[in-house]
């Protein structure tokens, strides 16, 4: 009986804490008197008893969630980002099976991922209009996961092919629908808006691979050395560099920074008021991310880094450009939010929300 | 008052309500009592029984009183029926009374 009621109070922590907080001591209380009285008839009635308890609390753990998350009260903002995460677990639960199952690296698991920016884009739109709730959810990274099975036979080419047109549709589309004072000139700036989305995209799918190549040069040092050059199998240098060299380590870095600045840029485009400059803008951001990298490629040998093929590569030698790689890594995410808030506090729209209230 | 939107009762709720409508009870009792109104038919795991008491708690339909600790080591809280709680039960007897009364006009005899 003692190990019952091990088992309830673990599963009784699936409960959410607010619920678990009020109900937890009486249930458990409830679940003892269940079981002294399902004892008294026999073990059978006790086993039979206490499997009955342990499926009703985990049932009951389900609903109090999927209950808490309808009733949830999330702006927005939030909202997207929320049900964007879920879609996001979905997508890399996607990206990695196909990895495991299929055994691809290099070609397939990029066109995971490009399939996923996309299907990300095109679920912040879904969640525009939709209500927050879990089915949405669940439904996106089905979506999501489809997506990505059925990219698995795709080239890289025609990914990249297929995403710039599938980014400008979505940010075309993200102007389109976003509210908007009455515009004379709305056919010409919506022209001009599509054209930003065009470079926008194109900008876009061309800093992946950019950053890939970054993270090989400062993580993977010894990725075009040859063998006798590489440090011991087994050892955290060549364990490191192995994993940086090839898919999927060498897109994780890539993947994070451009996964979390989808995020904050469809979050801010959200809550920034219809422009046609906008796709230039976040455009622009990228570009700028993407000169600053470069810039810091350029600068790396003048503060004693070492690109492949110096002697003896060490990755104490990295550590500039690994800072810089962080500090531009974190600033793509963050830069929409700063000009987000920026052109809200031109245009006069309230920041928070007990202003808007 | 009671809305259109609050009734029919799923038959659980239905069963806590009718089991709180003789007086108040604490957790382990309305699950017993629904057990034997429902002649054994409805039998409430513990996880149903309090995610449902939250939601009637959270309607207020019912209040969640202390009691004092018993010797049996019973759970020390009982619950009741608000007057909002006793009014959709009301409500749903009605319900249901007229529901009976249709169908025992219009369904043949049984011999």
């Amino acid at each position: 009986m003692h190990l019952w009621l091990a088992l309830f109070r673990l599963t009784l922590r699936l409960y959410p804490a607010a619920f678990r907080t009020i109900f937890a001591d009486e249930i458990e209380a409830v679940l003892v008197l269940r079981l002294e009285g399902a004892a008294r008839l026999g073990s059978w009635n006790l086993l039979r008893t206490a499997l009955g308890e342990w499926f009703g609390l985990l049932g009951g753990a389900c609903r109090e969630w999927r209950h808490t998350l309808r009733r949830s009260r999330l702006d927005p903002q939030r909202r997207l980002i929320t049900w964007t995460l879920v879609g996001l677990i979905f997508f890399g639960i996607g990206v990695w099976g196909r990895i495991l199952l299929f055994h691809a690296y290099e070609r397939h698991a990029f066109g995971g991922l490009i399939a996923a920016l996309v299907g990300l884009i095109l679920g912040a739109l879904w969640f525009r209009r939709r209500a927050p709730r879990l089915s949405s959810g669940l439904l996106l990274g089905g979506g999501g996961l489809l997506l990505t099975l059925i990219a698995w036979q795709l080239d890289l080419q025609v990914l990249v092919l297929a995403a710039i047109p599938a980014l400008t549709l979505t940010m075309t589309l993200l102007l389109l629908t976003r509210p908007s004072a009455p515009d004379r000139r709305r056919g010409a700036r919506l022209f001009f808006g599509i054209i930003g989305a065009l470079i926008f995209g194109v900008v876009w799918i061309g800093f992946f691979p950019f950053l890939t190549i970054f993270t090989e040069i400062l993580l993977a040092p010894w990725a075009e050395a040859a063998s006798a050059a590489r440090p011991p199998v087994g050892t955290t240098s060549r364990g490191t560099n192995d994993f940086f060299r090839t898919a999927p380590g060498v897109m994780i870095p890539a993947g994070v920074t451009l996964g979390a600045s989808l995020i904050t840029l469809t979050a801010s485009l959200w809550r920034t008021p219809a422009r046609a400059e906008l796709p230039w803008i976040w455009a622009a951001v990228a570009m700028v991310g993407m000169l600053v990298n470069l810039t810091v490629l350029l600068i790396l040998p003048q503060l004693g880094f070492c690109f492949n093929g110096c002697s003896p590569i060490t990755y104490a030698q990295r550590w500039p450009g690994m800072v810089l790689l962080v500090v531009n890594s974190a600033a793509l995410p963050l830069a929409p939010v700063w000009l987000s808030r920026r052109l809200r506090l031109r245009s006069g729209e309230p920041q928070t929300a007990s202003e808007r209230v | 008052m009671p809305s259109d939107n609050d009734t029919p009762l799923t038959e659980a709720t239905f069963c806590i309500l009718l089991s709180l409508a003789a007086g108040p009870r604490h957790g382990y009792a309305i699950m017993q009592d629904v057990q034997a109104l429902s002649s054994g038919r409805v039998q409430l795991s513990t996880g149903t029984l309090y995610g449902a008491l939250k939601r009637l708690l959270d309607s207020g339909w019912i209040k969640r009183i202390d009691a004092a600790a018993t010797d049996t080591g019973r759970p020390a809280k009982i619950y009741e029926l608000t007057a909002l709680g006793n009014a959709i039960f009301n409500a749903e007897l009605t319900r249901m009374r007229s529901l009976v009364t249709i169908a025992q006009q219009r369904a043949p005899e049984t011999p």
